[in-house]
């Protein structure tokens, strides 16, 4: 089949659109947090709760019995969830003689689950509201009329012939399990080609695409034609996966208008797969995947082709084969339908399964019809039972038994619509009532008066990530002695490419909205030698492991090594760690490239180069030892080789070539060691990436300290304080480390902002723009350790000498700040000994950083809820108990605006991606999340899938969200709250269109704070209203946790 | 030997098509109080009956059991009803014991036989009716995730399960296994048709547990069973252990 360009244009474009629902997945080595809903952003969070549900078949909110929990524990205020509900009744008439508000608080808080909703394993109730009131009367009763056959096939060819793919209806209808098998297939030939160096062997013909290659190979891939014999026919009818895909469709005679629809479909049931491949194939920078491209289209090609093999297969057993039989048969044998339906989709009553099963074997149409109609009147009289015992038990706990007996049919009725409808809007109601609590004890907290300023130079000041495991840090820090806090976004403005020592990749140290432009390289003057004897050895071992008949060897010959290791690592990890490290080979102190390069000295970098590769092209193809290479000959190459002389007299003379020759070898120094001047150009581009210019330097600089407000007063010491993280044995590491800087750790833009700031150069034209960084202020970077606390400084050998002198008592307070908190932190972890006590809660975070059995390292982002931009004087009075991102801003230094969109448009969307990150993976962590850490293996070394084979799994594990298969974190939206004055903020809000659309459409809780009227508003139902925390005479703010 | 007690004993250790009433009969019996004496009597009046006089059982007879036990053991791959699924693997078990009438077997070692599979389906009769009584049905797949809702009966039935499709250290493992024992050298045919029962009752004594335990619970969450009841099977299983352990000292 041969389409034309029009067409397979058109395809690629509906793959696009259909693709865009499904969120990206970043390889785990950087694990970005994003919202799982993201591509449904445009809708509202309600709507967009709903539509995940159909795609994803994941929850959008907690069950009620852990709403009621909190309602119990107070995180949500009666006074609240009353409000909100009055609010939802305000859109139902009152029913005469019921008191509606009692009943549906009394359903809310104290029944434990819906009566109404049907879950997934619930079929839609047949009882009507006279059947219900008829039981509860204690009534018999009356016999059903027959069903009606045609509105049944009408419901049943809604509910099957929708836009799920086609497979899913038969599996549903004929327990044909294909589902299951498919995605197996599917599954295994990712692994196949995406893998990234964990398999021994790999694909081949991996550099044609992924459609081409699993193409080839499928051919003669035994497990594959095992199951669909017919593979080999389909795949002979196009090479191209767009032709693949067209025939697929036509076959199964999906009509053309909902192939979209298909599509998306079919991308999410892998989710996280396909989020994979899309992220990958427009990551032009991923070096895997220019090297084996695969897209969307690809993996659709290949999915829609192993389904229509695992069709035929079965077809052949007389299930339809395609929507028109399926139809057919739907239409023909109604009744059957609707049992097998409910038989092999799971929701049929146990007691009926094995009597339905044993009449759909015997295929009597008229003993299927008959059980068909017994089973529905059952199920009638069934659901009317349960509903009217539910009710019953509800209107005890309304204390209103007596008048439930009494109640008209029509009131019943009503009654009963208004519990469903509240009861599909309830997540929404629990949740606005927890966050206005939350938003309540916030704001209750803030102190009221103004911020005082003080001329007196603090001893130190420092720049934290506005990460939420900061924010205890900064209380601590402040609370040891002179010190003043910022919080700025943990790549401190400066979005960098950075090539660390020993590697050989570029790792973008900036949030993944942003493409750094700018090229750092970390460097050093010692010999650094990558491997040491126990570095290879280790390595060596490594690929023993993974080869495909060493292992055998290798256990029996060096299995007991591991055995020293593992005791070591499980009994005494910190001191059995301590004592390997000291095996490996300490990184020298390294200096960073910041600066960029002028042309003349990228130049000569070029032409060394150049230079260098033409001498080993001579010693590799001549076998000339080096003395005998003579520069004048390598000169006389490189020319040459570039076009600039063709003239080669010291080349046929010192190799003794003759000209054809020579011209051969000139030849392929241009093609095979790429000295030409196409890539000579190239080498200058990329040179010229390396650094940043004085301008960009000075630029960086001060965006950094104008966004945080700090532009005079510098103390002796500004801290620039990154952050990452330690475990061992942990896929999810990066995602403890900084979302800033893409998933990395915070050290290298630390470093980088501290060089720049510390430059004379770039002070002196700070000093123009007025902003006076004196002489005896120093930048200095530091790492926070967050899973153990430790604030590491860096740099130290670029201090100025007056400085060191001070450093015990930096250090001291650094030590006393790190403990306290510790400790206050590390009693929420498990560990395996008793409980931590102050003086060995730093231990024991260190302990838990270097056990490798350790499953939660640290609690990471979990619990965060407020994002607060402005003054620290705002907070600094209370605890907000490690849950706000805190960013630093100060409105009288952005007249403008400018800052506060960068701080909008970068930080904050990073903030709501974090914070949604964790909300959906606590609401459904199976389906959102990625389950328990317990059962995951590491896959292609990108991702991790559950067991043996699964999706990849997105989204956070089950340690880092629940406690004990409970909720840890809180899942609410991201509270903002933004300390400017009212039009500032409105107007900066209303110049971001990413922001403004996420607070239209409910992502995130806008609340503005204006310093200047004392007056909190917040954005809510599409408007701005004044909001009023009501008082709360328990509230004690000082140093309280807010345990909301 | 009389052809009527030929017949009777197809009855009772039941031969293809006899075996349509004992499975007929089992299945009608609801209660656990009637299907565990069912379980552990039934097979023992075709054992008087066979042991009066072995000698008249010839080949045909032998294959005509072997085939009763495969065809069962076959069915219950499919089956998803636990109590059917009991009654088939029952007359799939029970069919076997014709083979070792037929290598010469004592009474007492064919008691220790019929009781090395009686056992277990018994406890595992008492598990299913439980579970009928909470879900009126035990229909794996259609009631899963009983490991959430219900980890100590999911952990007793798990046990019972293994017990029951001849998992090693319980009686019906080593039955088995002697079984193939004296007779892989000179049917190994016969010992082949073992081995398949076995392996057939493994994959769908496995296929039933992946349906029963994972997946989504109920939505109407039933209590698990009671600690002195778990307490009570966790005893059995010990004494099944013991069991099997002097079986294989005794038959091995």
């Amino acid at each position: 089949m041969s389409l034309s360009i029009g067409m397979k244009a058109e395809i690629r474009s509906l793959i696009f659109v259909a693709g865009e629902t499904i969120p990206l997945f970043w390889p785990m080595r950087s694990f970005i947090h994003h919202n799982p809903l993201q591509g449904l952003e445009k809708l509202s969070f309600k709507d967009a709760i709903a539509e995940g549900e159909k795609l994803f078949h994941g929850r959008g909110f907690l069950h009620r019995n852990i709403y009621q929990r909190y309602y119990n524990e107070e995180k949500i205020s009666h006074q609240s969830l009353s409000f909100l509900v009055e609010k939802f009744l305000s859109q139902h008439e009152p029913i005469a003689g019921i008191d509606i508000h009692s009943w549906l608080m009394a359903l809310l808080t104290k029944v434990e689950s819906p009566l109404t909703v049907d879950d997934s394993r619930c079929t839609n109730s047949l009882a009507s509201s006279n059947d219900i009131a008829a039981v509860i009367r204690g009534e018999e009763l009356c016999e059903s009329s027959q069903p009606d056959v045609d509105a049944l096939t009408q419901k049943l060819c809604g509910s099957l012939l929708n836009n799920s793919p086609l497979y899913e209806r038969l599996d549903s209808l004929f327990d044909t399990e294909i589902g299951e098998e498919l995605d197996e297939l599917v599954i295994k030939s990712c692994l196949n080609f995406f893998d990234e160096g964990q398999s021994a062997w790999g694909m081949p013909n991996r550099k044609d695409g992924f459609f081409s290659a699993w193409r080839e190979v499928s051919f003669r891939n035994l497990g594959i034609l095992f199951k669909g014999r017919r593979i080999c026919e389909i795949l002979e009818v196009s090479e191209d996966p767009e032709g693949i895909i067209v025939y697929v469709m036509e076959r199964l005679n999906i009509p053309k208008e909902r192939w979209m629809s298909y599509f998306r479909r079919e991308l999410s049931v892998l989710h996280g797969w396909a989020g994979f491949i899309r992220w990958r194939s427009n990551a032009r920078h991923y070096f895997q995947g220019v090297q084996h491209p695969g897209d969307l289209v690809d993996f659709l090609a290949v999915r829609l082709t192993l389904a229509l093999a695992l069709i035929d297969d079965r077809a052949r057993k007389g299930i339809p084969s395609n929507l028109d039989e399926l139809q057919a048969f739907v239409k023909k044998h109604p009744m059957q339908a609707c049992l097998r339906h409910q038989l092999y989709g799971r929701t049929i009553n146990p007691r009926w399964a094995q009597k339905v099963e044993q009449a759909i074997l015997t295929d009597n149409a008229k003993k299927i019809d008959e059980l068909g109609l017994s089973h529905m009147q059952d199920k009638r009289v069934r659901d009317a039972t349960i509903l009217a015992k539910s009710v019953s038990r509800l209107a005890e706990c309304a204390n209103a038994e007596q008048g439930l007996k009494t109640i008209p049919d029509e009131n019943l009725s009503s009654l009963l619509f208004i519990i469903r409808d509240l009861e599909q809007q309830e997540g929404m109601i629990w949740l606005e009532a927890m966050e206005a609590t939350a938003i309540d004890k916030l704001l209750n907290a803030f102190q009221d008066t103004a911020p005082v300023s003080s001329d007196k130079r603090p001893f130190v000041q420092a720049l934290f990530c506005i990460d939420v495991r900061s924010e205890r840090l900064r209380r601590h820090l402040e609370g040891v002695g002179d010190y003043q806090t910022f919080g700025i976004a943990g790549f401190f403005g400066v979005p960098v490419s950075f090539v660390e020592l020993g590697k050989g990749t570029e790792a973008h140290l900036c949030p993944v909205l942003l493409t750094p432009k700018n090229l750092a390289m970390e460097m050093t003057v010692n010999e650094f030698q990558d491997s040491v004897a126990f570095t290879v050895m280790e390595k060596a071992v490594h690929k023993l492991k993974e080869t495909i008949l060493s292992p055998f060897v290798t256990v029996e010959a060096i299995g007991w090594i591991f055995g020293f290791d593992m005791v070591g690592k499980t009994l005494a990890p910190r001191k059995y760690n301590r004592w390997r490290s000291g095996l490996h080979q300490h990184k020298p102190h390294t200096h960073l490239l910041i600066d960029k390069l002028s042309r003349s000295k990228a130049d000569s970098i070029v032409r060394a180069v150049q230079r260098a590769v033409v001498a080993q092209a001579i010693e590799l193809e001549f076998e000339v030892p080096p003395e005998r290479i003579k520069d004048d000959l390598v000169r006389e190459l490189r020319e040459a080789a570039l076009g600039h002389d063709l003239v080669t007299p010291l080349l046929l003379e010192q190799l003794k070539l003759d000209n054809d020759q020579a011209r051969s070898f000139i030849k392929r120094l241009r093609k095979t060691y790429h000295i030409n001047p196409y890539d000579a150009r190239m080498q200058m581009e990329r040179l010229g990436r390396i650094g940043f210019s004085l301008e960009e330097q000075v630029v960086f600089v001060s965006q950094a300290l104008h966004a945080i407000g700090l532009v005079k007063n510098f103390s002796r010491f500004i801290l620039v304080v990154g952050h990452g993280s330690q475990s061992e044995n942990n896929p999810y590491e990066s995602a403890l480390d900084c979302g800033a800087c893409g998933g990395n750790v915070g050290e290298f833009n630390a470093r980088i902002l501290a060089l720049m700031a510390n430059k004379p150069a770039v002070r002196q034209r700070l000093r123009n723009q007025g902003v006076n960084i004196p002489d005896d202020s120093w930048f200095v970077p530091a790492m926070h350790n967050t899973t153990t606390d430790e604030v590491e400084l860096h740099d130290l050998n670029l201090l100025p000498s007056t400085h060191p002198i001070y450093l015990d008592r930096l250090r001291g307070n650094l030590v006393a700040a790190s403990r306290l908190c510790a400790q206050e932190r590390v009693p929420s972890l498990d560990f395996i000994s008793d409980l931590p006590t102050a003086d060995n809660a730093d231990k024991q975070a260190l302990r838990n950083a270097m056990d490798w059995s350790q499953v939660r390292p640290e609690w990471g982002l979990s619990r965060n809820v407020y994002f607060i931009i402005g003054r620290r004087s705002l907070t600094k009075t209370f605890s907000l108990d490690g849950r706000a991102f805190l960013h630093s801003y100060d409105y009288r230094v952005d007249s403008k605006l400018l800052l506060l969109e960068n701080i909008l448009t970068g930080p904050l969307v990073v903030g709501q991606w974090i914070n949604m990150e964790h909300y959906f993976s606590t609401v459904d962590n199976d389906h959102y999340g990625s389950g328990s850490k317990v059962y995951h293996n590491v896959a292609g070394r990108f991702g991790v899938m559950t067991g043996n084979l699964s999706d990849l799994r997105t989204g956070l594990p089950a340690q880092t969200v629940l406690a004990d298969g409970r909720p840890y974190h809180e899942p609410m939206r991201l509270i903002t709250l933004i300390e400017a004055p009212f039009d500032h903020v409105v107007n900066a809000i209303y110049r971001v269109s990413s922001v403004k659309r996420l607070m239209h459409n409910g992502w995130i809780r806008v609340l503005i704070r204006d310093p200047q009227t004392g007056l909190t508003h917040i954005y809510s139902n599409g408007d701005w209203q004044e909001y009023h925390a009501p008082d709360n005479p328990d509230m004690v703010k000082d140093q309280e946790a807010l345990a909301l | 030997m009389q052809s009527t007690s030929l017949l009777l004993a197809a009855f009772f250790l039941p031969l293809f098509p006899m075996s349509i009433v004992f499975n007929f009969v089992f299945q009608r019996a609801s209660s656990a109080w009637i299907r565990v004496p069912v379980l552990l009597v039934w097979p023992l009046p075709g054992l008087w009956l066979l042991e009066s006089d072995s000698s008249q059982i010839g080949d045909t007879l032998v294959l005509w059991a072997l085939l009763t036990s495969i065809l069962y053991s076959f069915r219950t791959v499919v089956v998803k009803e636990l109590s059917v699924w009991t009654g088939f693997i029952a007359t799939s078990a029970w069919s076997l014991l014709w083979t070792a009438v037929y290598l010469g077997a004592r009474f007492d070692d064919l008691m220790m036989h019929a009781f090395a599979f009686s056992l277990p389906l018994a406890l595992l009769a008492i598990l299913v009716a439980r579970l009928e009584r909470q879900y009126e049905s035990a229909y794996a797949g259609v009631v899963t995730g009983l490991a959430q809702e219900q980890p100590r009966m999911t952990g007793l039935f798990v046990v019972v399960m293994l017990a029951v499709i001849g998992s090693p250290l319980f009686p019906s493992f080593f039955s088995l296994l002697s079984n193939i024992n004296n007779v892989v050298m000179v049917m190994p045919s016969i010992a082949f048709a073992i081995v398949l029962v076995w392996l057939l009752w493994s994959w769908s004594g496995i296929r039933l547990l992946h349906e029963l335990v994972v997946g989504d619970p109920a939505v109407i969450q039933y209590e698990d069973i009671s600690q002195s009841m778990a307490m009570l099977f966790i005893l059995s299983f010990f004494l099944l252990v013991a069991g099997g352990l002097y079986m294989s000292e005794v038959m091995l």
